[in-house]
């Protein structure tokens, strides 16, 4: 058979298209990751809460239920597989009346029949404990001890990363336009009229997953675009031990006050339903709304935000994950419908879709001979001590240059980020990877000089770095009729 | 590696604070992260620095070169490509670059000087999609005037502070066109002379009391909505206005950045920048501030003249020669800003054991006319000073001349009409309200 034809095609590069790759980068199979931008996770898997999940407050024998407390466990052995950075925290859900704690003691009842680990607390003094922060208007909170927070970005980057050192590719800014079925093969066509066919295609395309879905002429199911809205404090701003919720209602469960990984807190996600798959712009209403709901957990610093964004999740009225072939065609999978827990569940959902490729879609797995268990994650200025750091600095001195003060991010970090796996080719790209740009300056003394160190080691013209790829150009022509220029020098 | 004095940061105070230590005995090691010294002065290349300092009317880069020269010509050690890590309360200063690697400098005393960064769109959360094309207006002045690209074609400027109009004019003269200046108060919060010759002067609309209330596009800027606020800064429905540009410049403010000056133990005032006594002195021994990174300032001159203060002190200190008795907590007497006033720097005395002049730096909440400036301690007014006019956008100076006799506690510092006396509880209730 011709060697062009990829064994399986996953359409959708966020946590979940990425969790997939990685899973059959196992076997030796030709697949191929593609995504419309320019980098991965850049739908709903780079603007969530970030959190890992204990299957609370998930409907009995849905998918999401079983695959979120699955999921939960199978990052105990990736993330120090993949040198992913993972906190169990845990969470506090939060009741102010007698109502709420109601549903609190139902909810600890699921989770005891769940086999989940959580704590019931109605004793001020043990809350307190758990939570200096937590406002007196508490009367008791629901602990789940296992609950977890990771950046999601990071996540799935690392499973990317891992597939593609495992033989898998990776085809980023590939806008699938239409798809055709010949003899058994699919040809997937993308907006540029490229073209790459594939025997089985899996369906992780997020909040497009039905628009691809309706391209071979399944159309058992639509997205509907909800949108949450998050305010970012600055570090240090609040030093919250675990991630609060208040007590969820049927609609969503709330808005949270929740640490990050890095020190620094957010407030969010609100829900409304928008008409746009693209709508993640945020409003006065939304930010409002969500400064208010965080206020009844806790104090929030005045004038301690240092931005704000919103995600879409890709939900639809099953109101549960689409995780199965098309009835339209055994060999074109779904993960679709992916809403929360998806960030949770995105590895379980990854195990399932290999269950079926292997049951229903002919699949015989043969091991990977050169399998790489691990990936290493780039070496972070922040995490050396003095001798290593002045050794990396006698190896190369960009090391001794600092690019982002507000993060402390070398040059030398930033010319590795253009030059791994999935090379960084717009300043974005290194601001998940690296930070600089997620500090309090927010990208205004750093953005000149990353744009500069991507122009020299990518080889491109300093006006052609964008923001975020596409059409996203920071700088147009230059002044005074100066020429265009490819950035060559040493100092930034 | 051991000296008398580290400056931390090559700008404008850094350079003036290393000159007057130098030049008053002390062997001075000065820090600049980046390439070159002069600071943020090298990108400020439009005129109107110097008029008070040296007389005449200077570009930035002109005005910086002036010190640069001095400093060369002096036996000032100059450390370029540079940070400081960390600095300790025994005056130790980490250093890091490309070829020494990691530099431990044992000083005697230390100057901050390290300036300010901009307050950015998200620090007064303003909603909308975060697509390319929105900066703040120093981001794009270097862009234009350092890198020599142009940041957009159709600008809107939210906030008229002194880079905002600088830059709609600068913008403007390259060729771009700048649709407006929006500024949430009722009055321009930069200087008087750069609204009228960065906006008036070329036709760019002045929207007061207006804010951005939604910002378009996914991939660049392709628009954004301007409102009317009403007094609690709301948005008044039916005063939108939308502007089809690409680019979003932000000047709203200024922060002293004092990131090591925190991790070393120094208190921070309301301002932002370190707690100084009359030394100029934060509140640990030896470790001196200065220029921007103490307060933010209107006119560079006025850095100039802060940091030969700091300077003089800091060598004063580092040769044992400067005696600042440690206040008893009666001695202490604390600076407060009261009516109209935003914050006093410095914020305590920490001897005034005979009579002495002390310069007070502030700047007001609200521009009035034909007031005054009244130092009230103990119930009592010990200074008066009349204004024509005051504006917030400009950093109010002045000499007090304080004896001992006539303080007690704590001076307030009140900006207010002729014969209007605040004393410190109507004051408290007039905050409450």
């Amino acid at each position: 058979m011709n060697n062009n034809i990829y064994d399986i095609a996953i359409i959708g590069a966020g946590v979940v298209g990425s969790a997939i790759a990685q899973r059959l980068a196992k076997y030796e199979l030709k697949t191929i990751l593609l995504d419309k931008e320019a980098d991965v996770a850049m739908g709903t898997s780079k603007a969530n809460s970030g959190i890992i999940h204990q299957g609370y407050f998930t409907s009995k024998g849905t998918l999401k239920e079983t695959l979120c407390l699955r999921g939960s466990a199978l990052f105990n052995e990736l993330c120090p597989q993949l040198d992913v950075p993972f906190k169990r925290t845990g969470a506090l859900f939060c009741a102010t009346t007698k109502n709420e704690l109601k549903t609190l003691e139902g909810e600890f009842k699921n989770s005891q029949e769940r086999n989940a680990p959580a704590e019931f607390i109605d004793d001020r003094g043990k809350i307190k404990k758990l939570e200096p922060l937590l406002k007196e208007s508490v009367i008791a909170v629901l602990h789940f001890p296992e609950a977890g927070i990771l950046v999601p970005w990071d996540l799935t980057i690392a499973l990317a990363e891992h597939a593609l050192l495992n033989g898998v590719e990776l085809k980023l800014q590939f806008e699938v336009a239409f798809i055709k079925k010949n003899d058994e093969i699919f040809t997937i066509h993308s907006s540029e009229g490229e073209k790459i066919q594939v025997k089985t295609i899996i369906n992780a395309a997020g909040l497009y997953s039905d628009k691809i879905a309706k391209m071979i002429g399944d159309e058992s199911f639509n997205i509907i675009p909800r949108r949450g809205q998050y305010i970012m404090f600055d570090k240090h701003s609040l030093n919250l031990q675990k991630i609060l919720f208040p007590t969820p209602t049927v609609v969503s469960k709330g808005i949270v006050v929740g640490p990050t990984m890095h020190g620094n807190f957010y407030v969010g996600p609100n829900a409304n339903e928008v008409d746009s798959k693209e709508g993640t712009n945020t409003s006065i209403k939304g930010l409002n709304e969500i400064l208010t709901g965080g206020s009844k957990l806790v104090d929030l610093p005045l004038r301690k935000h240092i931005t704000n964004f919103a995600g879409l999740r890709a939900s639809t009225l099953r109101h549960d994950f689409i995780i199965e072939p098309s009835k339209q065609d055994g060999q074109f999978i779904h993960a679709a419908g992916i809403d929360s827990p998806g960030l949770t569940s995105s590895l379980a959902i990854a195990e399932r879709v290999e269950e079926i490729l292997q049951k229903d879609c002919g699949f015989t797995f043969s091991k990977r001979t050169q399998y790489i268990p691990t990936l290493s994650s780039q070496i972070r200025m922040e995490n050396l001590n003095e001798e290593e750091l002045k050794s990396k600095i006698a190896e190369n001195p960009q090391w001794g240059n600092i690019v982002c003060r507000c993060e402390m991010v070398s040059e030398a970090e930033i010319v590795e980020a253009c030059h791994r796996q999935i090379p960084c080719t717009n300043t974005d790209m290194v601001k998940r990877r690296l930070r600089p740009g997620m500090g309090r300056c927010q990208g205004g003394f750093c953005q000149a000089k990353i744009m500069k160190i991507i122009s020299r080691e990518r080889d491109m013209l300093y006006e052609k770095v964008t923001k975020t790829g596409g059409k996203s150009y920071l700088v147009f022509n230059r002044t005074k009729n100066l020429g265009s220029e490819i950035f060559n020098g040493d100092h930034l | 590696m051991e000296t008398d004095i580290v400056v931390i940061g090559g700008g404008p105070a850094g350079l003036a604070a290393g000159l007057a230590a130098q030049e008053n005995g002390s062997e001075v090691i000065i820090i600049e992260r980046d390439h070159e010294l002069g600071g943020i002065l090298q990108q400020c290349i439009h005129n109107g620095f110097g008029l008070k300092h040296f007389k005449e009317e200077l570009t930035g880069p002109e005005y910086a070169q002036r010190f640069v020269d001095l400093v060369k010509d002096s036996p000032i050690h100059v450390m370029l490509n540079s940070i400081a890590l960390s600095i300790t309360p025994d005056h130790q200063v980490v250093v890091m670059n490309g070829k020494q690697g990691i530099v431990h400098i044992q000083a005697k005393a230390i100057i901050l000087a390290m300036g300010c960064r901009e307050r950015t769109r998200g620090a007064i959360n303003i909603p909308g999609t975060r697509p390319a094309g929105i900066f703040p207006a120093g981001q794009a002045q270097r862009f234009i005037n350092i890198e020599g690209y142009l940041p957009g074609h159709r600008v809107l400027i939210l906030g008229s502070g002194d880079i905002g109009m600088i830059m709609a004019r600068r913008c403007t003269l390259e060729g771009m066109k700048v649709l407006g200046v929006a500024e949430v108060l009722p009055y321009p919060s930069g200087l008087k002379r750069n609204q009228v010759q960065c906006l008036d002067d070329y036709g760019i609309p002045l929207y007061l009391r207006h804010t951005i209330i939604d910002i378009r596009g996914k991939e660049r800027v392709e628009g954004a909505t301007i409102a009317q606020i009403d007094e609690k800064w709301r948005p008044i429905p039916g005063t939108e206005k939308y502007f089809d540009c690409d680019t979003i410049l932000f000047s709203v403010g200024l922060i002293p950045e004092n990131e090591i000056s925190v991790q070393a133990g120094i208190s921070i005032a309301r301002n932002g920048g370190p707690d100084v006594n009359e030394y100029l002195q934060t509140t640990l021994p030896g470790i001196f501030a200065c220029g921007n990174v103490l307060q933010v300032h209107d006119l560079v001159d006025f850095v100039t003249e802060e940091a030969q203060h700091a300077g003089e002190n800091a060598a004063l200190y580092a040769q044992g020669k400067l005696d600042i008795p440690t206040p008893s907590p009666e001695q202490k007497i604390t600076i407060l800003p009261g009516e109209n006033v935003g914050y006093v720097v410095p914020e305590r005395i920490d001897g005034l054991q005979t009579e002495k002049i002390v310069k007070f730096t502030y700047r007001v909440k609200n521009p009035r006319s034909n007031i005054r400036t009244q130092l009230v301690s103990n119930g009592k007014v010990i200074y008066t000073r009349r204004h024509k006019f005051v504006l917030p956008s400009e950093m109010i100076s002045i000499r007090a001349k304080l004896k001992p006799e006539d303080v007690e506690g704590e001076i307030i510092v009140n900006v207010i009409e002729k014969e209007q006396l605040v004393n410190i509880i109507e004051r408290t209730m007039m905050e409450e309200n």
